[in-house]
């Protein structure tokens, strides 16, 4: 039987809540198949993929600190992107901080105090924002893509990041490694738990969370950003002025992805080396979207992607299964909520009886 | 395309009959019992219509009657929740565009279908690749020549459409109708667009296509093009068919209005004391020479001065696309000027952002309110917020939703905005265009209105909702504001303007005298004064 899609009159906002809980169900579901094809227990490999991560206090803290940069990065892009710009750069934003507040660390080092951490997390967002402004002032002066230009510039940072830790900031003790020192105890993140590595930059994250859930649902800059997003032309003659708000969302975002970066650099990793992020800029523009460009969506699903990061590693452990399978996850998820999506806003239904004349 | 199985097999006896019966007839297009819903809403409840090939049938109705409804049926765009389409007496369905164009179903939307930065030839090629048995230039060639010839339309074949006002847009949709095979022809509110002289030029030619045997459907608003151009007339009121195929030779523009509106509204629209004259005040806009580069496809503004004062309201008519739009973006901002001076409550703001011309006062109602004054999807009490949330009146950094939901139900009350929730919540794409409008006329004629602009204001617009919007555009007149409306619309201008001026390939011109008349009026927007 043929079928059209329809366009609904009245899709609800319950429905566009829905569609990605019903995408991460069908993702469950398609996984047990995957798994029994590969010859393994469907339950056993969904309990390594999806409960274990959750089972201790080693594991929650994991996927705390996997989803603290995702999720700071995704909040900024949550805004960039309802406002209609096209900050795809995260990544090179997230470099730049991390060498920016990495740079202080390595500057300071053996000759630290009490302000080294505050300096670094400045230095990282501030470098951050600064090269999310060079796409955003490029875009708003001489209407070059943005897309294009941030993107370009993530290759710029990592070759950046390359340079620094096999030349001027290399670790004289490091036996040629291209990375840095250690970072020194007064410019690394206090660890909230013991026997674990989540630090204090996932309350940050939950704090900006907060903060950006606030901006967008009650203030005015949060009106404007979905104003203009929604309606560039009406929100330029209702008097916003489209140009500021880019630089404002870039920088922002950019800040955010900073921050992200140095929080890594000083939390987790404590020292800088080439393929310092697993793509964390890139993987946060699907937490953004299964967020639906909201904040507090963003935090849930940075959680869940956290989690098949996580899984991820478990399941190569235990179940010898390849890295792959987390990317595969994420892109059923991602095709899963696509559809979903569609079918909250189109109804299909039987074609009429076809008879041509 | 393939064949289905004879229809009439399957049918009941006496359809059948009946439909030998239309083809005795000539009946070129019958519908019978159409229903659809979108959701809950029933847009079409039982809808019958018919039209017989030769025959110019008029379809009235007010905004949200259902015609677009219906002719995006006919057009392969939606599909029927219920009921049949018959086409020279058989049954069909027609589930996609290209469908519709097979059947000989051609349509001339009120927003035309064509791609822009390409020329009238390669749009008609365009709409023909559906149709396998037009593939090949040469065939197609034929045909454009063809319906040129036969309609005596001469349009330039070769340049951009973008380029081409939109009376030549009007005409290569025409006529790609008409290449494509099109026997039965709709066209949707065709006059809107026009002016007085190509509409009457319009209704000339859809005679012309009748008598040759064409079926035409005529969507309008405007009852005197009805009684001027029309065979037969249907009335859509809430989407059922109230008059049906009644012979337009016996029946009166007064039983048509009641019909398009019901009772009550009719009395309603009964033209109330004429407007008390408004004394003019203190100069509010003066513009000297004011002048808009040309860009692609568009003209630009050549040194128009024009001067505006508290109370007054001036007119400037013209047939579109001759720099109304660059003047009014420039006035509002939107468009930088390239040459002259603006000043607005005796503040130079020649090169000043939207917003410091908002904050004194300036207001703009667009032309084209889907895309420049509403954002579709967001809530109505965010679009009727929009311009009073930069003041801070409704929370300075933190919004309140109480003030807003609150300047939403006294803005829906006071312009009686039908298709609303009582706090805004629904999305404005849901609101008919009439109440679209409303919701623009709720934000920008506020009472910080000093200077409104108004261009095409009642575009689209039933004769209620026009009514409603010329008195409010005249209150505000009234409470000391400055209204400039443009319009292609002479009546409308003649009907609320002091001062009348008219536009002409991006000069203003006035023309003499206090009152001059329409004849007057119209050589100068031909530019022949």
């Amino acid at each position: 039987m043929p079928l059209v899609l329809e366009r609904r009159a009245d899709a609800g906002g319950w429905a566009l809540l829905l569609s990605p809980l019903l995408a991460v169900a069908l993702t469950l579901a398609s996984s047990l198949v995957i798994f029994w094809f590969l010859g393994q227990d469907p339950w056993r490999a969904l309990r390594v993929y999806f409960l274990l991560p959750l089972s201790d206090s080693w594991g929650l803290q994991e996927v705390a600190v996997k989803a603290t940069p995702l999720v700071l990065i995704a909040v900024g892009l949550a805004l960039c992107f309802r406002s209609g710009n096209w900050n795809i750069g995260a990544e090179g934003q997230f470099l730049i901080g991390a060498i920016c507040g990495g740079g202080v660390a390595v500057w300071s080092h053996g000759a630290g105090g009490p302000w080294v951490l505050p300096l670094m997390l400045v230095a990282g967002a501030l470098g951050g924002m600064l090269y999310a402004l060079i796409p955003a002032v490029l875009k708003t002066r001489l209407r070059v893509n943005e897309i294009l230009v941030s993107l370009m510039l993530v290759y710029v940072a990592e070759f950046l990041l390359d340079w620094l830790v096999r030349g001027p900031w290399r670790d004289p003790m490091g036996f040629n490694m291209p990375q840095t020192v250690t970072f020194a105890r007064d410019a690394t993140l206090p660890l909230l738990f013991e026997g674990g590595r989540m630090n204090l930059g996932s309350v940050i994250a939950l704090v900006v969370v907060v903060a950006a859930a606030l901006v967008m649902a009650r203030t005015l800059k949060g009106f404007e950003i979905r104003l203009v997003g929604d309606a560039p032309r009406a929100a330029r003659f209702a008097g916003f002025s489209d140009r500021r708000l880019t630089i404002t969302v870039f920088a922002v975002s950019g800040a955010l992805a900073g921050l992200a970066g140095v929080l890594e650099a000083a939390g987790t990793v404590r020292q800088l080396l080439p393929g310092f992020s697993p793509a964390y800029g890139f993987t946060a523009i699907i937490v953004a979207f299964l967020g639906r460009l909201n904040p507090v969506g963003c935090l849930v699903a940075g959680l869940f992607i956290a989690i098949t990061f996580i899984g991820g590693e478990n399941a190569q452990i235990i179940l010898r299964l390849p890295r792959d399978m987390t990317l595969v996850f994420q892109g059923l998820l991602l095709f899963y909520i696509l559809a979903c999506d569609t079918l909250v806003l189109y109804r299909l239904r039987p074609a009429p009886r076809r008879s041509t004349a | 395309m393939s064949r289905a199985a004879p229809v009439a097999e399957t049918r009941p006896v006496p359809r059948a009959l009946e439909s030998a019966v239309a083809r005795e007839e000539g009946i070129a297009l019958h519908l019978r019992g159409l229903c659809k819903s979108f959701g809950t809403a029933r847009v079409l409840e039982d809808v019958d219509f018919s039209v017989r090939a030769g025959e110019i049938h008029a379809l009235l109705g007010e905004n949200g009657a259902g015609k677009s409804t219906l002719m995006n049926i006919l057009g392969g765009i939606y599909a029927a929740d219920s009921g049949g389409v018959e086409i020279a007496g058989r049954a069909v369905s027609i589930n996609a565009p290209a469908q519709a164009l097979s059947l000989g179903i051609g349509m001339v939307h009120q927003h035309f279908r064509l791609a822009g930065p390409f020329t009238a030839r390669e749009n008609v090629a365009l709409a023909a690749g559906a149709l396998p048995e037009l593939r090949g230039r040469g065939r197609l060639e034929a045909r454009l020549s063809e319906a040129m010839a036969r309609t005596g339309l001469e349009v330039p074949l070769d340049r951009p459409v973008e380029r081409l006002s939109v009376a030549d847009r009007q005409r290569i949709e025409i006529l790609k109708a008409l290449s494509l095979g099109a026997r039965i022809l709709i066209l949707d509110e065709p006059t809107a667009v026009l002016t007085d002289e190509e509409a009457g030029r319009l209704l000339a030619l859809m005679r012309k296509l009748a008598e040759d045997g064409h079926a035409i459907v005529f969507i309008t608003h405007k009852l005197r093009e009805v009684i001027a151009a029309g065979d037969r007339v249907s009335v859509l009121r809430r989407g059922r068919m109230v008059l049906e195929g009644r012979p337009v030779a016996g029946i009166d523009a007064e039983t048509l209005a009641r019909a398009m509106m019901g009772e009550e509204a009719v009395a309603r629209t009964d033209p109330g004391p004429a407007a008390p004259r408004r004394e003019p005040g203190e100069v509010l806009l003066s513009a000297e020479a004011l002048s808009v580069a040309a860009d692609a496809g568009q003209g630009g503004v050549h040194a128009v001065s024009l001067s505006l004062s508290a109370g007054e309201i001036a007119g400037i008519a013209g047939v579109g696309g001759n720099g109304q739009q660059e003047l009014a973006e420039a006035l509002v901002g939107l468009r930088p000027m390239s040459a002259g001076r603006l000043v607005l409550k005796g503040r130079e703001l020649s090169s000043a952002p939207v917003g410091a011309r908002r904050d004194l006062g300036l207001r703009y109602i667009p032309s084209d309110r889907a895309r420049f004054a509403l954002a579709l999807n967001a809530p109505l009490s965010h679009n009727i917020a929009a311009g009073e949330v930069r003041t801070g009146a409704l929370g300075r950094a933190l919004l309140s939703p109480g003030r807003l939901r609150a300047l939403a139900a006294r803005l829906i009350a006071a312009f009686d905005i039908a298709g609303a929730t009582a706090g805004g919540a629904r999305p404005v794409r849901l609101l008919s265009g009439g109440n679209a409008q409303k919701a623009v006329l709720a934000r920008e004629l506020d009472d910080a209105a000093r200077l409104i602009i108004a261009h095409s204001p009642t575009r689209g617009l039933d004769v209620a909702a026009c009514r409603h919007v010329h008195d409010r555009l005249l209150e505000a007149a009234g409470r000391g504001a400055a209204v400039l409306i443009i319009s292609e619309d002479i009546e409308e201008i003649m009907a609320l303007s002091d001062t009348i001026h008219v536009m002409s390939r991006g000069r203003l011109t006035s023309p003499q005298g206090p009152r001059p008349d329409r004849a007057a009026i119209g050589r100068l927007m031909l530019g022949h004064a």
